[in-house]
């Protein structure tokens, strides 16, 4: 059994493999005119190779991509899980029926597996036990189909972490050196700023030895390193005086990627200035220059959401309940590509004066590392829920309708290995059947109604009537008011596991019941 | 990070550059220092993995009557812990002015491209000075062939020009060679200008 930690990014997947205390990067070999070259990356892209019907992965999907005409490749697949509800579909711009999203990412996951056995960093066919990381906002459903693909792959997912979780760990063992000793001494409360590829997440931790507790969690869905490259192609594309929607998939494509580059040189230091010639991106054009000031400037209001989630954590209950202010933060810690950009840190500084920075010097390794290290046994986390979760359920006589939270957001996560926390309801039904709608909110206004980043899933119907089978498929359209039921009990019984994945057991009086994955379909 | 250290070096030169350290108590119910004082206050350390004791080499063996008391077992113990915590320590100070050495070495170079730019040299120069460097560092450079097919694990588009018959997209010429590591770890992909076809 090989103990791992998956990064599963925006742009790249990274591994790493927990080894006697050593946390090394597994290698991803590729054949090459040069020969055999390794990266520490995976790049999480796929592509359909349309002449021959096949999906490609990795490395593969990268050279599809660079390519023809840039087409039938699927960028950021993790953001699309975000917006996928049980069974849908996902790149229909790939291909006119798209691809099934659980499918797809298992497919991707079996691929990465692949690239791992051929690292020749394990003993042939040695069985993976990983540890998963996601976004800390990630919603139930990426979460659930994330843990599922890999299973599926073959990995033994044995936890998961969110990102900034995974990043605490691998921060206090940065510094303690892999130093057990050492690691159980230390005591700090730092917020993670995770601003990666494709999402920004920020976490409160605090760490008692080897005990690590997340204290509270913010993010932004749709903020990364994807958004600051976009920004840097449009200001070029004005400079061209071209409309950037105007231009053809193939010239947004290179153009993103030039952008990307010249960000990423930023990033290195030392630049002024970021040059384009059009020519290079297939467009006929004059020579063109962006100074970073301009490009910073741009990206203010960018960048600002991010800054804004910090400011909402260090002024919330949690902080206070601690009693950590901007000041009194043991350190902010900067991981992920997109914080290496400095106008980051810049601008963190100017928001926070008293802040205490600390950058990471792995920003592309640090999660997978965090991972890896919690895989290895050595720490424990405490993680939360970071999304209200609840039902829609009638009230005043069928009038109104209201949300009746089950797990609100902030509840303590059971740890690894943990029994799940589970929550009754009980109550006299109304109908003959029960249609029961799940929802997921990152707020909850001061009426009690979802305010911010909704989602909705899957319905379940479940039949009261003794009379109806409970495994017979009915429809909303079946659903009749029945008072002659008011009298009997049915009972739902939740159950939210170390990952945050729900199900929930419905009950009725004659003893027959039946489970549903909330978030499966 | 030098890549020309292995894996095992690497992780002795990162225990013994050792930055700076978080704060730390020395117990779970001590009062928290100020912030400031945390800042202020040393690490606490702990013995390097290795110098644990091993109490199998301690145990008490029989002697002949008369002869000299063999030393305490503890004593024994503490005595070989102490030889071989001076071994660990004259490895790390050898490791460490091993790398100083190669470290200052490689930043001596640097300045002196750093020198080259900032007295107006062309960038070219500069380019060329850090390709040797490279060289120097055990780096292993890399090429295309006119009319390979562009791969992006191993080339950056930097320009397209006009093929003259060429099929679009393979390298026409290489701008700017390539570096890996012996390993394979692509340290710069080579910068090659392709045929728009």
């Amino acid at each position: 059994m090989a103990r791992i930690g998956i990064d599963f990014g925006t742009t790249n997947t990274v591994v790493v493999a927990s080894d006697r205390g050593r946390y090394p990067v597994v290698p991803h070999a590729a054949d090459t005119a040069i020969g055999r070259i390794v990266r520490d990356i995976f790049p999480s892209l796929s592509a359909w190779d349309a002449e021959r019907h096949r999906l490609l992965f990795g490395p593969d999907a990268e050279r599809h991509a660079s390519r023809g005409d840039g087409g039938g490749v699927i960028r950021s697949l993790k953001r699309l899980l975000r917006d996928w509800v049980g069974g849908g579909r996902v790149a229909h711009h790939v291909r006119p029926d798209g691809f099934d999203t659980l499918e797809l990412l298992t497919a991707f996951a079996g691929a990465l597996k692949d690239s791992l056995e051929a690292s020749g960093l394990f003993p042939a066919h040695e069985r993976f036990e990983a540890v998963v990381t996601w976004p800390a906002n990630a919603n139930g459903a990426q979460r659930w189909v994330t843990r599922t693909a890999f299973r599926q792959a073959g990995f033994d997912v044995i936890g998961t972490l969110s990102e900034p979780a995974a990043a605490a760990i691998e921060y206090a063992n940065r510094f303690t050196q892999g130093d057990r000793p050492a690691a159980r001494r230390v005591r700090a409360t730092i917020l993670v700023f995770d601003f990666g590829g494709g999402t920004f997440d920020t976490s409160l931790v605090r760490i008692d030895g080897t005990e690590f507790t997340v204290l509270d969690t913010a993010g932004v869905e749709a903020l990364g390193g994807d958004d600051l490259d976009d920004v840097l192609a449009r200001l070029f594309a004005k400079r061209m005086r071209l409309p950037f929607d105007d231009l053809s998939p193939l010239q947004r494509e290179l153009l993103a990627q030039h952008a990307r580059r010249q960000k990423e040189g930023i990033a290195a230091g030392g630049v002024r200035s970021l040059t384009l010639v059009p020519q290079d991106v297939g467009i006929k054009a004059k020579p063109c220059i962006v100074s970073v000031t301009t490009y910073f400037k741009a990206l203010g209001d960018v960048v600002a959401p991010a800054l804004d989630a910090v400011e909402r954590l260090l002024a919330g209950p949690a902080a206070s309940r601690v009693g950590v202010t901007a000041e009194t933060l043991d350190a902010i810690y900067l991981v992920g590509g997109s914080s290496r950009l400095p106008l980051v840190s810049k601008l963190l500084a100017a928001r926070f004066p008293g802040l205490h920075q600390v950058m990471t010097d792995k920003p592309f390794t640090a999660t997978a590392m965090g991972a890896a290290i919690h895989a290895a046994d050595t720490v424990t986390m405490h993680d939360i829920l970071s999304r209200h979760f609840g039902v829609i359920r009638l009230a005043d006589h069928g009038q109104r309708e209201v949300f009746d939270p089950i797990f609100p957001a902030g509840m303590r996560l059971p740890a690894r290995g943990s029994a799940p926390v589970e929550h009754r309801v009980e109550y006299a039904p109304r109908h003959n059947i029960g249609h029961l709608r799940y929802l997921e909110c990152a707020a909850v206004d001061d009426s009690g109604r979802p305010a911010l980043g909704v989602r909705t899933w899957s319905d379940v119907l479940f039949p009261y009537d003794p009379a109806i089978p409970v495994e017979q498929r009915v429809t909303p359209s079946d659903v009749q008011d029945r008072e002659d039921l008011l009298g009997s009990a049915v009972s739902e019984t939740y159950e939210c596991d170390g990952d945050g994945v729900i199900s929930v057991r419905v009950s009725r009086p004659d003893g027959q019941s039946r489970s549903f994955e909330i978030f499966r379909s | 990070m030098c890549f020309l250290l292995g894996r095992e070096e690497e992780q002795v030169a990162k225990k013994v550059q050792t930055p700076s350290k978080p704060r730390t108590a020395a117990t779970k119910d001590a009062p928290r220092p100020t912030p400031k004082a945390r800042k202020a206050a040393p690490a606490a350390t702990a013995k390097p993995a290795g110098t644990r004791r091993s109490t199998a080499e301690a145990e008490p063996t029989s002697r002949a009557p008369g002869a000299a008391p063999a030393p305490h077992p503890v004593a024994t113990a503490t005595a070989g812990n102490e030889a071989l915590d001076g071994a660990v320590d004259s490895l790390r100070r050898l490791l460490s002015e091993l790398i100083e050495q190669r470290l200052e070495s490689v930043a001596r170079d640097l300045a002196e491209v750093r020198r080259t730019l900032a007295a107006g040299g062309e960038l070219a120069t500069g380019l060329e000075q850090l390709d040797d460097l490279l060289d120097r560092l055990g780096a292993v450079r890399f090429t295309a062939e006119p009319l390979d097919v562009v791969d992006p694990l191993i080339h950056t588009v930097v320009a397209e020009r006009p093929g003259n018959g060429a099929p679009r997209g393979v390298v026409l010429e290489v701008v700017r060679p390539g570096f890996r590591s012996s390993r394979g770890l692509v340290l710069a992909k080579a910068a090659v200008a392709v045929s728009a076809g």
